[in-house]
C-alpha cells in the first residue's frame, strides 16, 4: 500500500460521505484538520477548533486523533515547543486522494468477488444511456486491444 | 546680587568653559574606586548588605538548628527579602546626585582680568538610584500582573487545556478524595499535552487549577498518581502560589544582589520539602510519594534539561513545577534530600520540645533582627529618625555653602557631603571675589536645585 491510499476496512451501506468509511467523529476531525489549512497541527489545536463549533470533549478529540493516526490517515511527529514535547499531527491524504483511494478499493473488491454479478447490474440493471454505452464500448474495446 | 540657574548656562562665560561635558553617568572619571564611591549610598549599601547579612545569618543558623520545621525555614529565608523595601522607605532612593568632581577655571577675558576657580556642581542622573528605582518598578509590575494576569498568561503559554468534568474519571475522583482529605477545596483539572512526566498548580481562589501532563497520566499507577496529587494539594493548602509570588517580586526588587537569589531558591526548596511532608502525612502509604518521585525523575531523564528563557518565563506563573530544570539557584531541592525528608515523616514525631525549642530560636533572631536597628540609626542619625515604632523617614539637614573664587576650592567641612551621596537642598555655587553672603536656603531643603551667583556680572557679554 502506498502512502497516499486508504486501507478501507468498513463500508457502511446507510450512511453518507465519508462516514461510508470511517466514523463519524473521525470524519469530523478529518474535516477540520483539511479545513484549518495549517500544518501540523497539535491535538489542542483541533480541539480548539472544533469546540468553536460543537461540544466536545478534549480527550475524544485526542483518542480520535490518535485512532486515525493508527489507521495511517495522519501522521505525526514529536516536537519541542511552549510547554514541552508534544505531538503534532497532519493528514497523510488530501480530501481527494481519501475518496479515490476508498472508492477505487470498495469497487476493486466487488469487481473482484464478484465480477460478473458487477458487469451484469451495471449493463441489465442500470439504465445506461446512449452515451454512456458507447463510452464503456469505446473502453472494453481500447483494453481489449491492449490485451491482444 | 544676582541669582542666575545654571541650566541653562549663564550667556557671560563661555559656555564651553562653564558648561564641562554633561555625562549622565559619571564613571569614567573615578574609575573602579568612582563606582565604589558610587554604590556607597546608605539606601542601597544598607539594602545589599542588609540583604546579605540576615540571609547568611539565617542560613548558618538554620545549619544548626535542624529541628526548625520548613515552613519556618522557608520564612526565615524570606524575612531578610523585606530589608531593601524597609531601607528604601527609610532613605529614599534618589534618581539623581549631584557631583562635584568637576574643577574648572574660567578664562580672564570673561571675569575681566579675574581668574576664578570653582566647582561646578551638577545634579546628574544617579545610576544606583536607578537600579533601585527600575528593580522597585519592576518587582511593582511583576506583582500586578500576576495578580491580575498571572493565571491566564500562565495558562496561554504552557497550552492548558481545561478539562470537561466527565473526562479522565479516574483522575477527578482522586484529586476530589485528596483534596477533601486536606480540607481544601477541590480545584479544577487542566492537562497540558507535554508527554514529560510534569504537574504543577496555577492559579488562586476559585480559579486554582491542578495541571497533568498527558505524559505523567500516562506513566504513573492511580496509586501513584494519588501521590503527585497529596504533593500539589499541599502546595495549595500551603497558599504556595502567594507565598512564590512574594519571593519572586522581591528577588526582582533586589534583582543586583545575588544573595535574595540564594534566598529565593532556598525557600522554595522548603517549600517542596514541606509540601513532600504534607503530602506524604495524607498517603497512607507514604512512602509511595518517594516512589512515586523517582518514576518521574527516571522518566524524566529521557528529557533534556530544561534552560531556556521561555521556561523561566513558564516557571514564574506556576507553582511547584515538577520538572527538571538546570539553575544556578534551583527551586527545587535534590530527590536524595527529598527522599531523606519524605522517610522523615514515616518516623517523625510531634515533640513538644522542639516547638519551644523553634519559639526560642524565632525569639533570638526577633530579638537580634530588632538590635540591629539601632546601631544602625545612631550610624545614620542624619537619615533615620531613632524612633523603632511609627519610624518616620529621617529628615536631610538642610545646608548651604559658598565657593570663594582665587582660593583653593574646598568643600565646607561641616556639611557631610560627599559625591555619589544624594542630597536634597539648594546647593551652589561660584563666585568673584571677595567672599559673598549666600543668602539662607534651608526653607528650600526639598527643591532640588543648582544656583549659580554672580555678584557682577560682566556688561556686554
Amino acid at each position: 500500500m502506498s502512502s497516499k491510499e486508504y486501507k478501507v476496512s468498513q463500508y457502511k451501506l446507510n450512511s453518507e460521505g465519508l462516514v461510508v468509511f470511517l466514523g463519524p467523529l473521525e470524519v469530523e476531525v478529518m474535516n477540520e484538520i483539511w479545513s484549518l489549512k495549517k500544518a501540523p497541527l497539535s491535538v489542542r489545536e483541533v480541539y480548539e477548533s472544533l469546540r468553536g463549533k460543537k461540544e466536545i470533549a478534549y480527550t475524544t478529540v485526542m483518542s480520535t486523533m490518535n485512532l486515525l493516526y493508527e489507521k495511517k490517515l495522519l501522521k505525526r511527529k514529536l516536537e519541542k515547543g511552549k510547554g514541552g514535547h508534544y505531538y503534532v499531527y497532519w493528514t497523510a491524504l488530501s480530501e481527494e486522494e481519501l475518496k479515490k483511494s476508498a472508492v477505487e478499493q470498495v469497487i476493486d473488491s466487488l469487481i473482484k468477488n464478484f465480477g460478473e454479478t458487477v458487469v451484469n447490474y451495471i449493463l441489465k440493471e442500470k439504465n445506461l444511456d446512449e452515451k454512456e454505452l458507447k463510452t464503456m464500448k469505446e473502453l472494453l474495446e481500447e483494453r481489449l486491444k491492449s490485451k491482444e | 546680587m544676582d541669582i542666575i540657574d545654571v541650566n541653562p548656562a549663564p550667556t557671560f562665560f563661555h559656555a564651553t568653559a562653564l558648561r564641562p561635558t554633561f555625562s549622565a553617568f559619571p564613571l569614567q572619571d573615578g574609575g573602579s574606586l568612582g563606582v565604589i564611591a558610587m554604590l556607597m549610598q546608605p539606601f542601597f549599601y544598607y539594602a545589599v548588605a542588609g540583604l546579605a547579612v540576615l540571609v547568611l545569618l539565617v542560613w548558618a543558623l538554620l545549619r544548626h538548628f535542624d529541628f526548625l520545621g520548613s515552613k519556618i525555614r522557608s520564612t526565615l529565608y524570606l524575612a531578610p527579602l523585606f530589608v531593601p523595601l524597609i531601607v528604601y522607605a527609610l532613605i529614599n532612593p534618589s534618581l539623581t546626585m549631584f557631583s562635584f568632581n568637576r574643577t574648572i577655571s574660567f578664562g580672564s577675558h570673561a571675569t575681566n582680568g579675574l581668574v576664578s576657580i570653582g566647582v561646578i556642581v551638577e545634579e546628574v542622573l544617579n545610576p544606583v538610584g536607578i537600579v533601585v528605582v527600575t528593580g522597585l518598578a519592576l518587582g511593582a509590575v511583576l506583582f500586578t500582573i500576576m495578580i491580575l494576569f498571572g493565571d491566564r498568561i500562565g495558562r496561554r503559554l504552557l497550552n492548558v487545556v481545561d478539562l470537561d468534568s466527565h473526562e479522565f474519571p479516574a483522575v477527578r475522583v482522586i484529586v476530589k478524595k485528596v483534596a477533601k482529605k486536606a480540607g481544601t477545596p477541590t480545584p479544577k483539572i487542566g492537562i497540558i499535552e507535554d508527554i514529560e512526566p510534569k504537574a504543577f498548580v496555577t492559579g488562586w481562589g476559585r480559579g486554582t487549577s491542578l495541571i497533568f501532563s498527558l505524559g505523567l497520566l500516562q506513566i504513573l499507577s492511580d496509586q501513584e498518581i494519588e501521590a503527585v496529587v497529596a504533593h500539589e494539594i499541599s502546595h495549595i493548602r500551603n497558599r504556595d502560589c502567594f507565598f512564590e509570588l512574594t519571593l519572586k517580586v522581591l528577588r526582582i526588587v533586589s534583582f543586583f544582589n545575588p544573595c535574595a537569589y540564594f534566598a529565593v531558591s532556598k525557600a522554595l526548596r522548603e517549600r517542596e520539602i514541606l509540601a513532600d511532608e504534607q503530602g506524604a502525612k495524607l498517603l497512607k502509604r507514604p512512602e509511595l510519594l518517594g516512589t512515586t518521585l523517582i518514576k518521574i525523575w527516571e522518566a524524566l531523564k529521557a528529557f533534556p534539561a530544561e534552560r531556556s528563557l521561555s521556561h523561566y518565563a513558564f516557571s514564574l506563573f506556576i507553582v511547584s513545577p515538577l520538572w527538571r530544570n538546570i539553575e544556578i539557584f534551583p527551586s527545587h531541592p535534590s530527590l536524595n534530600v527529598r527522599l531523606r525528608k519524605i522517610i522523615d515523616v514515616r518516623t517523625k514525631t510531634t515533640d513538644h520540645h522542639e516547638r519551644i525549642k523553634t519559639a526560642s530560636v524565632l525569639v533570638l533572631i526577633a530579638i537580634v533582627g530588632i538590635s540591629m536597628y539601632y546601631p544602625l540609626a545612631y550610624l545614620h542619625s542624619d537619615l533615620i529618625t531613632l524612633t523603632m515604632f511609627g519610624m518616620g523617614r529621617g529628615q536631610f539637614i538642610p545646608f548651604t555653602f559658598g565657593i570663594t573664587a582665587g582660593t583653593a576650592v574646598s568643600l565646607p567641612a561641616p556639611i557631610e557631603l560627599r559625591q555619589g551621596l544624594p542630597v536634597k537642598g539648594e546647593v551652589a555655587v561660584l563666585s568673584k571675589l571677595p567672599p559673598l553672603p549666600l543668602p539662607d536656603l534651608s526653607g528650600n531643603a526639598e527643591i532640588v536645585k543648582i544656583l549659580y551667583y554672580n555678584p557682577d556680572p560682566v556688561p556686554g557679554n
